[in-house]
């Protein structure tokens, strides 16, 4: 056989990997030929020179620890997925009547702002609605009814923040803080935005928004330009608010004094109301991760769709450990929210946490 | 009862509902499948939590696990699948090699400078051996330090033996120039 065709199965004569005869055709060309002789020697000193220290140094009792912490994983992992487990109310799980549920909801909503556009249009003849007051009545009397309906509202939000999980995941979240009340009973000042559908509106604290009728319904006002541009109306802001003037061309009949009435009917009137979505889980941070990363924080946008799952995940921060990063949004993305909700409807909205990373259970107080 | 043997029934009876016999089986194979996987991460946290993660999907999946194959190839196989999907989404780049600070080390007598010369070495092998493609990393990882066979490490890598043996010729010439200090004289 000559150089070449030997060259092709030096690797393989090697490797332990030809055919006796093979075997006996390549030895009897070396012992002639000192070059291949010497690409077998090559060969032979490289692997020496790889397997004279081991790939992976660890005490044997390493190995035994490694193992025992598989089934404290797993034992995890199993528990996680049974709490992620959502049993449906046998009676709701039949396709037909969703359906049916969400026609007669779809309905009434269809129904509702019907019967607003109609309320709105009603002509000058009629008698003006009781709400209406004199200019130097209203704005108190709004002012009023809103401060009561903040309180309710914060004592509803409050109530709700107290199912979260807390326990023991590795982790705490944080998130967006609540706003606190304002003294002085003027509207709620816009701290976040949430993303509807087809709008970005400014998202305040809760407050009453006087119907025409006039109920009050709690809900977030969105503090919209009309109100203000600092964030932070006062009582002379609210009496000062007037309707812009589009909508009252739009409403020539109604007789309104531009300077002190309140623009119930404008950006006001009908607006949705929202509550942020809320954490109810993440999964846990495995133990090697905690030990290592621990008193990181890392902020997290994450979208909720409206059945609380996750559908995108990014970091809000830029000076993030690379090594975290696929662990944080694996994290996020696997998160579970009771979803944000408008109309009686859970909407797709976005939120943003921070997670901080705790260190062990054994190494904490 | 050869080792291949004993894995048969504790396969068996795991797939039995027998967790003990699956403890035994990871107990095995834990140090060889971490081996593999820090052959190509070379982070000792991420081969920990690979190989957590390919002993789990194990035993989830062991029920179709087929019996005429061995089963540390098939343990192998899930192992890399894990790593690479693991690399690709982190996208880390340039690998942070775990070594030994060899710069820390004071030469106090003769014996510390043979120290640092090993720990150099060390050093500069596992450099080298990082500074191969990931594919050809692995085929010489599962070759050199696994003595898997051509056919099994095709079985693992999913490829067929002379793409294998592409790799590897490939692989260990590029060690033979990084390394060739270290091969004269030897």
């Amino acid at each position: 056989m000559t150089c070449k065709q030997i060259a092709q199965r030096l690797q393989q004569y090697f490797d332990d990997e030809l055919t006796t005869a093979e075997q006996r055709l390549v030895e009897t060309h070396l012992s002639e030929c000192p070059s291949c002789q010497q690409a077998v020697d090559e060969l032979r000193q490289l692997r020496s020179l790889l397997m004279a220290e081991p790939l992976v140094e660890r005490p044997d009792c390493y190995w035994s620890e490694l193992a025992d912490q598989f089934w404290v994983i797993h034992n995890q992992r199993k528990r996680m997925q049974r709490r992620l487990t959502v049993r449906p109310l046998p009676f709701f799980s039949t396709p037909r009547v969703i359906a049916l549920v969400t026609a007669a909801v779809l309905f009434i909503s269809i129904g509702i702002i019907g019967l607003k556009s109609v309320v709105t249009s009603v002509p000058s003849s009629h008698p003006a609605p009781k709400t209406e007051v004199t200019p130097l009545e209203k704005p108190e009397a709004v002012l009023a009814e809103r401060e009561k309906a903040v309180s309710q509202e914060t004592k509803t939000v409050t109530a709700h923040r107290r199912t979260v999980r807390t326990a023991e995941p590795g982790y705490v979240v944080e998130e967006p803080a609540e706003l606190a009340p304002q003294t002085d009973g003027s509207s709620a000042v816009a701290r976040r935005f949430e993303e509807t559908d087809s709008q970005r509106t400014v998202v305040s604290r809760p407050t009453a928004i006087p119907t025409s009728s006039g109920d009050s319904r709690i809900g977030m006002v969105p503090v919209t330009p009309p109100f203000h541009g600092t964030g932070k109306p006062g009582k002379a802001d609210i009496a000062r608010k007037i309707p812009s003037p589009k909508s009252v061309a739009k409403e020539p009949g109604k007789e309104k004094t531009p300077d002190l009435q309140p623009d119930i009917s404008g950006p006001l009137a009908g607006q949705k109301t929202a509550l942020s979505p809320r954490l109810l889980f993440l999964p846990e941070v495995p133990d090697s991760i905690r030990k290592k990363y621990a008193g990181t924080q890392v902020p997290v946008r994450v979208a909720v769709e409206p059945d609380g799952k996750v559908s995108h995940a990014e970091l809000a921060g830029s000076s993030i450990t690379p090594e975290l990063v696929p662990m944080i949004l694996d994290l996020a993305r696997r998160a579970r929210f009771a979803p944000a909700f408008a109309d009686g409807r859970p909407r797709r909205t976005t939120t943003a946490i921070t997670v901080r990373i705790r260190p062990p259970k054994t190494e904490q107080d | 009862m050869d080792a291949n043997d004993s894995d048969l029934e504790l396969i068996q009876r795991t797939k039995a509902g027998d967790a003990q016999a699956f403890d035994t089986l990871m107990r095995r194979y834990n140090r060889r499948v971490y081996q593999v996987i820090f052959g190509l991460t070379h982070n000792h946290a991420d081969a920990e939590d690979l190989t957590q993660e390919t002993f789990i999907r194990a035993f989830e999946h062991i029920r179709s696990f087929k019996e005429e194959y061995r089963f540390y190839t098939w343990l192998y196989r899930i192992a890399v699948n894990l790593t690479f999907t693991y690399l690709k989404r982190s996208r880390l780049g340039p690998q942070i090699l775990e070594h030994e600070d060899c710069t820390a080390l004071e030469v106090a007598d003769d014996r510390m400078g043979a120290i640092n010369e090993d720990c150099d070495r060390r050093r500069n092998i596992e450099r080298a051996l990082m500074s191969l493609p990931a594919d050809q990393r692995l085929v010489l990882v599962l070759r050199t330090y696994e003595q898997l066979s051509y056919e099994e490490i095709a079985r693992v890598t999913g490829t067929n033996i002379g793409t294998v043996m592409s790799r590897l010729f490939r692989a260990r010439a590029k060690l033979r120039t990084a390394l060739a200090r270290y091969l004269e004289g030897r």
